[in-house]
């Protein structure tokens, strides 16, 4: 069957374009809502990512009060303090004569048939001074051969003085203490 | 009015209305956004922080608590006040080994204006103080009595250290006999803190 309009041209072409009108009309009032809608979701992520930042903020402060309140500030001078104090006892420890290891050493190395008058042993200068008497001038060579092989002394010296007489022989030696092995307990 | 006009009218409309919503409403807070979004980032990273700040000051408060020997370290370096323990300590350890002592101490040598180098090095806050103990006892006995000071629980160091043998006269001849004691002069220092050395 075939449609036959019988409008003038001029009243189709009218018809026509209040057709699109309306079309243009009605896509316009979508295209304005959803981009209404678009902005109610963006408004409202931007009031949560405001509230986000409030309630954050807040609880900083809230932290950050907590972190300075007395009892942190006790505690942290105290670890401060103790940690402190370590580091001290530590650092002195570290440079810590044991004398007595050295005297136990000093005491088995001398013969039996030596005796002492002075023994002076100085932290400052790391010196050790001895001075004594050994029966025979072969314990003063022993003597001095022993102390050149031990742990706890070095450098020690060789007066000639000390091979005078080959028996009551007079002695005196300088050496030095050996601070690395007198630290160890 | 004819439909053209009118179609134009609505076109030219829609166009402004688009216009004017995306420019004064869409755009300025969509550019916001990420701004907003960056500052929250920030502000939670800086809590987050914070968070285990506290959490770190909570473990230390539990450490500390259960930490042993907190106390006899910190009583290690004692003050002017308390150096009554450490010579307390020497005399028992002298009784102990059985060594006669007899101690000076020789707090005016701070007086002193030229200053003589610290025995410990990089011991701020640390005082040494120097003393002298004239003791006797047999070599044995003095290496003993030195092996208790080198573990006094307040801290000493020696400096320097004189042994001769003790002499005394004899009935039968005129050279002195010696004893089989040795007479020692220990040069030591104690340490003390918040230390002020008293008024020239």
């Amino acid at each position: 069957m075939k449609t036959i309009n019988l409008l003038p041209k001029k009243d189709q072409k009218e018809i026509t374009l209040e057709l699109i009108t309306h079309q243009l009309i009605n896509f316009s009032v979508w295209v304005i809502v959803s981009m209404l809608i678009f902005f109610l979701i963006e408004f409202t992520t931007e009031t949560k990512l405001k509230q986000g930042i409030t309630s954050t903020d807040n609880e900083i402060t809230q932290n950050k009060a907590a972190l300075k309140s007395a009892a942190n500030q006790q505690l942290e001078n105290q670890v401060l303090t103790l940690s402190n104090e370590i580091k001290l006892v530590q650092n002195v420890r570290q440079q810590h004569y044991y004398w007595s290891n050295a005297l136990i050493e000093l005491g088995d190395l001398i013969p039996t048939d030596m005796v002492i008058d002075i023994l002076s042993l100085d932290r400052g200068t790391g010196k050790v001074e001895i001075v004594g008497t050994a029966a025979d001038r072969d314990s003063v060579l022993k003597f001095w051969s022993e102390i050149y092989k031990s742990k706890h002394f070095k450098d020690i010296n060789f007066p000639l003085t000390n091979l005078e007489k080959p028996s009551d022989s007079p002695f005196n030696f300088t050496f030095y203490i050996n601070s690395d092995e007198i630290k160890k307990e | 009015m004819t439909s053209v006009t009118k179609l134009i009218v609505v076109l030219a409309s829609v166009i402004i209305i688009v216009l004017l919503l995306f420019t004064f409403l869409i755009n300025p807070v969509l550019g916001r956004l990420p701004d907003l979004n960056k500052q929250l980032a920030q502000k939670k990273s800086e809590l987050a922080l914070l968070g285990q700040q506290i959490q770190a000051f909570n473990n230390a408060q539990s450490d500390l608590s259960k930490a042993s020997r907190k106390q006899e370290i910190l009583n290690i370096f004692v003050n002017k006040e308390n150096l009554v323990t450490a010579v307390k300590n020497i005399e028992h350890d002298a009784s102990v080994t059985g060594t006669d002592e007899t101690l000076k101490i020789n707090e005016n040598k701070l007086k002193e204006k030229v200053k003589q180098e610290p025995v410990i090095a990089n011991a701020a806050g640390l005082t040494e103080i120097p003393y002298q103990l004239q003791i006797t006892n047999s070599f044995a006995g003095v290496i003993d009595f030195l092996r208790y000071l080198e573990h006094l629980p307040q801290f000493t160091e020696i400096t320097k250290i004189d042994l001769s043998p003790e002499t005394e006269q004899s009935d039968t001849s005129k050279a002195p006999v010696r004893t089989g004691r040795a007479l020692g002069s220990i040069n030591g220092i104690f340490f003390l803190k918040n230390y002020e050395a008293p008024a020239k």
